[in-house]
């Protein structure tokens, strides 16, 4: 009898050992978590979901599943329950999961602030079957997501784009394009001498000279000041300077102009300060936001007068227009931005604040640059 | 408008009930050892009525947890404990049971004062089990008292253990739920399901591993004190042996030679092993019919926030890629092929400090352990034409690469 409850004694407690090793082992085969959004992107101020997967591809239950992350602070849950605000949003949301099943959680959310999201890591834990033990995993997870700088309403967009337009008119020039040939007429005094069809003017007995399309020059290149950041009408002013470059962009590029951005914020993936090159086509305005979105504004960046002493080093363009979007007051830009214009008209959309003192704002004017000042 | 009424969840009444019946099984085996010497009856019949009667005290143990519970005032209360020693008396047909039902009132009533939450009369422990031993132990040493209690107090005991478990496990459920009820979204429901259900799988499973060879136990040990000369009885033994001895046949010798007692225990291991066993998958193979059951009614459902999809056996769901099987020679395997392949491995991880990475072609391989000169080139190449050649290496190139 002895010998009886001895055995069964241990055949218990052999029992017991395996479910709870086949549990330890088995928990995370085929198991997936997954962190997405429910879309690439979405603009400033609007709301998006976030969706929690647990997939449990196999014939063991998992009673109790607690899924982990963090995430920037700037997405807002909607129910924050189950969330701890501080630098980050630390989320736990608790599961389970029967045999092979599937489970898809929504979390909505408001995209507070411009930026650059990614979700790196996954932190999921489970309990045994009898609730004892404890198990932890860390599951890498690649997702991504864009808040784009916010829209601007069209009213207020549409003075400084009008100014830039009527600029863009008046200095309007046509260059010959050689490579696109229009026709061929007889040749006048003032014609030069490159332009003559030789073969066609031996073929007439009279010199005969090529017509060339013309090219309408209308490159825009928006300088874009991310300087300071850390009190709240810097950091307003700062995305207020954003998203005017990004409408701005938009609407130029949707009406066929080239446009080119330049700023000394740093681009968050490549550290080096954002120069989108040139952008054409309506096609390349989400690309153009995306940079945008990117876009990381801090102290100490390189000032904005050097950045528009490179431009001018780089492009030695004549026909560009610059659009200065800079919120710097007490610094003397205007100078700077009256060379890089080479004699041109230039325009400098300067956000200011509402409550700014008067003896603060910038008072100097220019002959050639047009200052547009956007109050915030 | 009517107040709403919180439900008491169905694993919490259990493990209410279960409580109750804990106290009971700890009674049971005591009263039947004690009734006998008050009554003056020591049949095998009466012991099994008085244990089984035993068990009657979960109906007071329940009418005093019911009035610690509900009635808020002590004139109540006490009124209320009148009645259960009443009831008791009245079930048990002796006034003597007056005193653990008193014992009863009045520890519920102190525990209520004292706001005791986990009171030892609603909650199992695995310690209260050494109580069972005290019945077969009296009888394994006096030979008066019968040997019934070796017989019954290890089912009590199997029982008891059960129960503790199934009580442990329910308030850890209990106690997760509770602690995260305030969590958005929680499946309660879903996770008490799951939770709830692998429990009572083990508990089958350990009912069926602790109560078939218990039920059919009827050994009876005593405890024999040494005799005083131990020759004496062997002596005469043999002689009666030798005096009774009639010669058989061949044929009935050996039908008469008891099987090998180590043998049988192995025997009735294995089969019970096997039994346990069949009724394992049993209980698995009911659980999984009836999961396959339910799903073919219902494909996925909504709990709360959550969208929660059953899985098709035949539905490729894009789990994490499996780490591929590195493509090495085997252990066994001692064609020219596999020595290049060893050997070319051995160099490089000698020469470097770390492996290198598997995504590392021969090149980058040895580029990573600063391997030069004509030997490591030979050696490429053999490893190359080892693992890429359609004819691959001979016993003459390993020969040369020595």
């Amino acid at each position: 009898m002895i010998l009886t409850i001895f055995f069964l004694v241990l055949l218990l407690g052999v029992v017991f050992i395996a479910q709870k090793f086949l549990f330890r082992k088995f928990w995370d085969k085929n198991l997936d978590v997954r962190i997405e959004f429910d879309r690439d992107y979405v603009f400033c101020g609007e709301d998006a979901n976030l969706l929690e997967t647990i997939v449990n591809n196999k014939y063991l239950p998992l009673p109790v599943l607690e899924v982990g992350f963090d995430m920037s602070r700037a997405l807002a849950f909607r129910e924050e329950d189950n969330s701890t605000v501080s630098d980050m949003t630390y989320r736990r949301d608790i599961f389970t999961a029967s045999v092979k099943q599937r489970i898809t959680r929504t979390l909505p959310f408001r995209a507070r602030k411009r930026g650059y999201y990614r979700i790196a890591s996954t932190t999921v834990t489970s309990h045994d079957f009898l609730m004892q033990d404890k198990l932890v995993t860390h599951m890498p997870q690649t997702t991504a997501f864009f808040v784009l700088p916010a829209r601007l309403p069209v009213e207020q967009i549409r003075i400084p784009y009008s100014r830039i337009m009527g600029m863009l008119v008046s200095r309007r020039r046509v260059y010959d394009d050689p490579f696109e040939f229009a026709g061929i007429r007889d040749y006048r005094r003032t014609d030069p001498m490159k332009h003559i069809n030789w073969k066609a003017s031996a073929r007439n007995g009279s010199l005969l000279v090529n017509l060339h399309e013309s090219t309408l020059s209308q490159q825009v290149v928006l300088l874009l000041d991310c300087e300071g950041t850390g009190s709240a009408v810097t950091d307003t002013l700062n995305e207020t300077s954003i998203s005017i470059a990004a409408a701005l962009a938009a609407r130029m590029l949707q009406d066929g102009i080239s446009v080119t951005i330049c700023s000394n914020g740093t681009d968050i993936l490549t550290g080096k300060p954002l120069h989108t090159g040139e952008l054409t086509g309506r096609s390349t305005a989400l690309h153009m936001r995306r940079q945008l979105a990117r876009l990381v504004c801090k102290n100490n960046l390189p000032p904005m007068d050097g950045i528009m002493r490179a431009e001018l080093e780089r492009s030695g363009k004549e026909n560009n227009l610059y659009v200065l979007i800079s919120k710097e007051q007490k610094l003397r830009l205007l100078p700077t931005l009256e060379a890089l214009a080479g004699g041109h008209e230039a325009v400098w959309i300067l956000p200011e604040d509402r409550n700014m003192p008067e003896r603060h704002k910038m008072t100097e004017t220019s002959k050639h640059v047009e200052i547009v000042r956007w109050m915030v | 408008m009517t107040p709403k009424t919180r439900r008491i969840p169905l694993r919490r009444i259990v493990f209410i009930v279960l409580g109750w019946l804990h106290g009971a099984l700890i009674f049971a085996p005591l009263y039947g050892f004690i009734f006998p010497f008050l009554n003056g009856s020591f049949s095998r019949q009466d012991i099994l009525h008085s244990q089984l009667f035993g068990l009657l005290i979960v109906i007071p143990i329940a009418l005093s947890w019911l009035a610690g519970r509900y009635l808020r005032g002590i004139v109540p209360y006490l009124i209320a404990c009148a009645g259960i020693i009443a009831v008791t008396i009245l079930l048990f047909g002796t006034r003597l049971m007056a005193i653990p039902a008193i014992v009863l009132c009045f520890f519920r009533f102190y525990n209520r004062v004292t706001g005791e939450r986990h009171s030892i009369f609603d909650h199992a422990t695995y310690p209260a089990m050494l109580l069972f031993l005290i019945p077969p132990a009296a009888s394994f040493f006096y030979t008066d008292i019968n040997g019934i209690y070796q017989i019954t107090a290890p089912i009590f005991a199997a029982v008891y253990f059960l129960l503790c478990f199934a009580q442990h496990g329910l308030g850890r459920i209990d106690e997760y739920v509770a602690v995260n009820n305030t969590m958005h979204n929680l499946p309660a429901r879903r996770i008490a399901q799951i939770s709830v259900s692998t429990l009572a799988a083990i508990l089958v499973i350990f009912t069926a591993i602790l109560l078939p060879p218990l039920l059919q136990n009827n050994s009876v040990y005593r405890y024999e004190p040494p005799p005083v000369s131990e020759s004496a009885p062997v002596e005469t033994e043999t002689s009666d042996n030798t005096t009774e001895f009639v010669e058989q046949p061949d044929w009935m010798t050996h039908m008469d030679v008891k099987p090998n007692p180590v043998l049988t225990l192995i025997l009735s291991i294995i089969e019970y092993i096997l039994l346990a066993a069949v009724c394992v998958g049993a209980v698995f193979g009911i659980i999984f019919g009836a999961l396959r059951l339910s799903r073919l009614f219902q494909s996925s459902f909504h709990d709360k926030d959550d969208l929660v999809e059953n899985l098709r056996d035949d539905h490729a769901e894009a789990i994490r890629e499996r780490r591929q099987r590195r493509d090495r020679p085997g252990f066994f395997d001692r064609s020219p092929n596999a020595l290049i392949r060893r050997r070319y491995r051995k160099t490089i991880l000698r020469a470097s400090k770390q492996p290198p990475e598997p995504w590392m072609s021969p090149a980058e391989a040895e580029a990573h352990a600063k391997l030069t000169g004509d030997s490591i080139e030979h050696l490429h190449v053999l490893y190359e034409k080892a693992r890429y050649s359609a004819d691959g290496c001979s016993r003459q190139d390993i020969a040369e690469n020595r």
